[in-house]
């Protein structure tokens, strides 16, 4: 298993490799640059900030550079807030940033993917009951009203008029703060993964071997424990390592609604400001996540899977 | 199916309950009752805390309580003495010389002298820091030279004649020297403070400062946290201890904050609730007229505008601003038949504005439509134009509002237009190389100076989007600001005005308004008054 941990890590050099050269290409190519404003700043200003920034470089001598940087662990410093180092934005010393969107993302799965299972494979064992319904029209809810509409509905009832917990902010990141916000995005995964576990249970007690071994006389118990389950758990896993990297960069919604000091704010400014560092930065955090996180889920199927194993 | 049901009941309560429970005007909202800490929303973080290097209203907010100059602001925008208690004028008008505050201190305790003041001077003309405000020191000797690189900062016309007199040499007479001392890229800063961190200095964990305020603690993107400065030379009439600023982006979420107590000032108002807001909260919501302009852009390098004055005057004329204001905006914005504000130094220029603004609607526009004719176009030659504006939805309706009333008041055959919409950054890059037919723009201007608005015009004015040039211009406006006295000064600049109006290079449309609520348990921010928008913590007591 180390092995094919080590060669996948290997693989992903590439990918991610491929990915900072598009991107880093792509950014510097769309029109505008970090520092054109309402004001335009006089020649001798620009030429300044272009130097210190070393936009006055040729291109591929800043990709050479920036490469240079990021393998030395710097993201480089801020366009937008100047002087700033992008490292200290993403990752400071006290609560904010990524350490914020990450306490979001896994109270989030803490709580949703035990309780998106259970309600899946309980759905799925009794399909076509009110529950099983339930489920399914939850499902289908929640992907029709997204958390831009849940997220100020749960502001509006919880907070404004009955004032039971505060309307956004982290505070000291105390359960009264996280709790809309996780409530919010528990209410956005949850179903999904329920609806695909029940899918997966469906499927697997309609297959073959799972009749046989009914036919052979064995318990459900039995069956569903030492059959169905890892089967079952496939899919769900597959489904889980995206979604809590698009959790961890993609909170968007949810950190704006709630106002929260996570990444997302940090995303939406930094394209539209040109904050090339930012952008590159944010990046290449979402491919890394994304990385890891698909290998996490391989090295899972590989334990649930024996196929895979050989 | 039980899932909506459910749902819907819940949304009828809420919404029921929304509306019985909505704190009105006269119930106080506030469930934070600490008298020692105020929080304000500033609708975003300051992407910078150096004073040089601040360009926006955001950072300005934050800066006005962490520094201040030789001067300061009052709440109407008055320059009153900052860090200075008293200065000469020379009888040309070019000599400053400002008498320091006796034991002024930084905010670590160390004394503020002259030379503090110099640097910070100094540092704002340095071409290496580039500031985007190092147009304040041009008119400072050698200011420009300094810029350019040409000259040693030293050489700079601010002296320090001995501890405590600074000494500020212009290089022509300027009325409105002394709010450029009390703006915030003009603040003093600590020179030991500065060498000592290089670049990283304006951290706010090791920054000092001249202000009310000091730096506790910032969050990006969460909160920061201003202690008052002990230190600070009227420390004893700066009544709340702590302020606590927000960078709440969205408008929605910062009103919810509101109304549940966290906040104690917006920075502004959801818009589309504006009218239903002005109505909830009679006193706790504030709409003040703005030293600023909304305006179109007509690109003259662009031969069907350059080569046809008629057809500039025609399109601005056929523009029905008190219905844009009214109708299709509708936050008290007051319209303009003027290149700069009936407000700016006064109302000075309060009389300068087309005599057709005041003629009655039906009037303009047969002016316009024959105006229109006689330039050329009509259906058989049908102009076509398009708009260009930043993504944006008040950006938006404006431009289609003012191409349907072209079209209304020219026949729809007899003008097409088109709508140009970009992304921000984009749009600035076409607009300032004058790629678009025309443009939406807007200008506010810093403190209370008509040159704010009269630069825009200048044949070399970075900020001259429509490339207007025309030198007769340029030497009425170079000879105002050459004139010490002010009434001659005015009125060669009316004189440049109109020629500038009667060329229709842009098309004024209305005077911005800027609006945020106020909580009651905040007193003594009078912001009524305050076109400029500069706000200091200093001013607000919690009741």
């Amino acid at each position: 298993m180390l092995k094919f941990a080590i060669k996948r890590i290997l693989v992903s050099i590439p990918t991610l490799l491929a990915i900072i050269t598009l991107v880093f290409f792509l950014v510097h190519i769309t029109p505008g640059n970090p520092f054109d404003g309402e004001r335009a700043l006089s020649p001798e200003a620009l030429k300044s900030l272009m130097a210190q920034y070393r936009l006055d470089l040729p291109m591929w001598q800043q990709y050479l550079l920036y490469l240079n940087d990021f393998i030395h662990g710097s993201f480089g410093i801020s366009m937008k807030y100047l002087g700033q180092p992008i490292n200290h934005l993403l990752f400071p010393d006290n609560m904010g940033g990524f350490w914020v969107t990450l306490r979001l993302s896994i109270y989030t799965m803490v709580i949703a993917v035990p309780f998106g299972i259970i309600c899946g494979a309980y759905a799925g064992l009794h399909k076509n009951s009110w529950f099983d319904k339930l489920v399914v029209s939850s499902n289908i809810f929640f992907t029709a009203v997204p958390t831009m509409v849940t997220g100020p509905l749960c502001v509006l009832v919880f907070a404004v008029t009955f004032r039971l917990l505060p309307a956004g902010g982290w505070g000291d990141g105390d359960i009264a703060h996280l709790f809309l916000p996780v409530l919010v995005l528990i209410l956005a995964y949850t179903p999904t993964i329920a609806f695909v576990t029940r899918g997966s249970i469906i499927d697997v007690l309609n297959s073959n071997y799972i009749r046989t071994a009914r036919a052979k006389g064995l318990p459900t118990k039995k069956i569903l424990f030492k059959h169905a389950i890892r089967p079952t758990l496939l899919p769900v896993i597959s489904l889980l390592g995206p979604m809590f990297a698009g959790i961890l960069v993609g909170a968007v919604v949810t950190e704006q609604i709630f106002t929260l000091p996570g990444l997302g704010v940090l995303t939406t400014n930094a394209a539209t400001n040109r904050d090339y560092n930012m952008i590159m930065a944010i990046t290449i955090l979402g491919s890394i996540l994304t990385i890891v996180f698909n290998i996490v889920v391989d090295l899972l199927y590989m334990v649930l899977d024996p196929k895979i194993k050989q | 199916m039980l899932n909506i049901k459910k749902l819907t009941a819940l949304l009828l309560i809420a919404s029921i309950s929304s509306l019985s429970a909505c704190s009105k005007d006269n119930t106080s909202s506030s469930a934070n009752k600490d008298k020692n800490l105020i929080t304000v929303d500033n609708g975003e973080d300051a992407p910078t805390i150096d004073p040089v290097m601040a360009q926006d209203t955001t950072s300005a907010r934050v800066l006005f309580d962490l520094f201040e100059g030789l001067t300061s602001f009052d709440q109407n925008n008055h320059s009153i003495p900052g860090l200075a208690e008293k200065w000469d004028v020379s009888a040309d008008g070019k000599i400053y010389t400002f008498h320091l505050r006796d034991g002024l201190k930084f905010s670590d305790g160390s004394p503020i002298t002259a030379d503090d003041v110099v640097f910070s001077w100094q540092r704002l003309a340095d071409p290496k820091i580039a500031s985007p405000y190092i147009n304040l020191a041009a008119n400072i000797v050698n200011g420009n030279a300094i810029r350019a690189g040409k000259l040693p900062l030293k050489q700079l016309g601010v002296k320090a004649l001995d501890a405590k007199t600074v000494q500020v040499t212009l290089i022509h007479p300027d009325a409105a020297f002394l709010q450029i001392c009390a703006m915030p890229n003009t603040a003093t800063v600590s020179k030991t403070n500065v060498t000592k961190y290089g670049q990283t200095w304006a951290d706010s964990k090791t920054m000092v400062t001249s202000g009310a305020y000091s730096v506790a603690e910032w969050v990006i993107k969460g909160h920061m946290l201003l202690n008052k400065n002990p230190n600070y030379y009227d420390a004893k009439n700066v009544s709340v201890k702590q302020v606590k600023i927000l960078p709440i982006v969205d408008f929605n979420a910062s009103f919810n904050r509101y109304k549940t107590g966290e906040i104690d000032i917006t920075s502004s108002l959801p818009i589309d609730q504006y009218k239903g807001i002005r109505q909830d909260y009679p006193t706790q919501e504030h709409t003040v007229t703005m030293e600023g302009l909304y305006y179109y852009d007509l690109n003259m390098t662009l031969p069907k505008f350059r080569d046809n004055p008629k057809l500039r005057q025609a399109l601005s004329m056929a523009v029905d601003r008190d219905t844009l204001v009214k109708n299709v905006l509708g936050q008290d914005q007051v319209p303009s038949y003027s290149y700069v504000t009936s407000t700016i130094e006064n109302g000075k220029f309060a009389d300068n504005h087309y005599a057709w603004g005041s003629w009655s609607h039906a009037n303009q526009i047969n002016e316009a439509k024959k105006l229109f004719k006689e330039a050329g176009y009509g259906s058989n030659h049908p102009l076509e134009i398009s708009i260009s504006y930043n993504t944006m939805d008040s950006h938006k309706k404006i431009a289609m509002a003012i191409a349907s009333m072209w079209q209304q008041v020219f026949g729809a055959d007899s003008i097409k237009t088109a709508a140009a919409n970009q992304e921000w950054k984009s749009f600035i890059q076409a607009r300032n190389t004058a790629n678009y037919d025309v443009a939406r723009d807007g200008w506010i201007a810093d403190y209370d100076s008509v040159d704010a608005y009269t630069n825009l015009f200048l044949c070399k004015d970075p900020l001259n989007k429509s490339k207007y040039c025309n030198p007769a211009y340029d030497q009425l406006i170079q000879q105002a600001q050459n004139t010490p006295d002010p009434d001659k000064r005015a009125t060669l600049i009316k004189q440049a005005l109109k020629i500038a109006q009667d060329a229709y290079v842009i098309i004024p449309l209305y005077q911005y308004t800027y609006y945020r609520l106020v909580s009651p348990r905040v007193s003594g921010y009078d912001m009524d008054n305050n076109h400029f928008n500069h706000v200091m913590s200093k001013w607000y007591k919690l009741n």
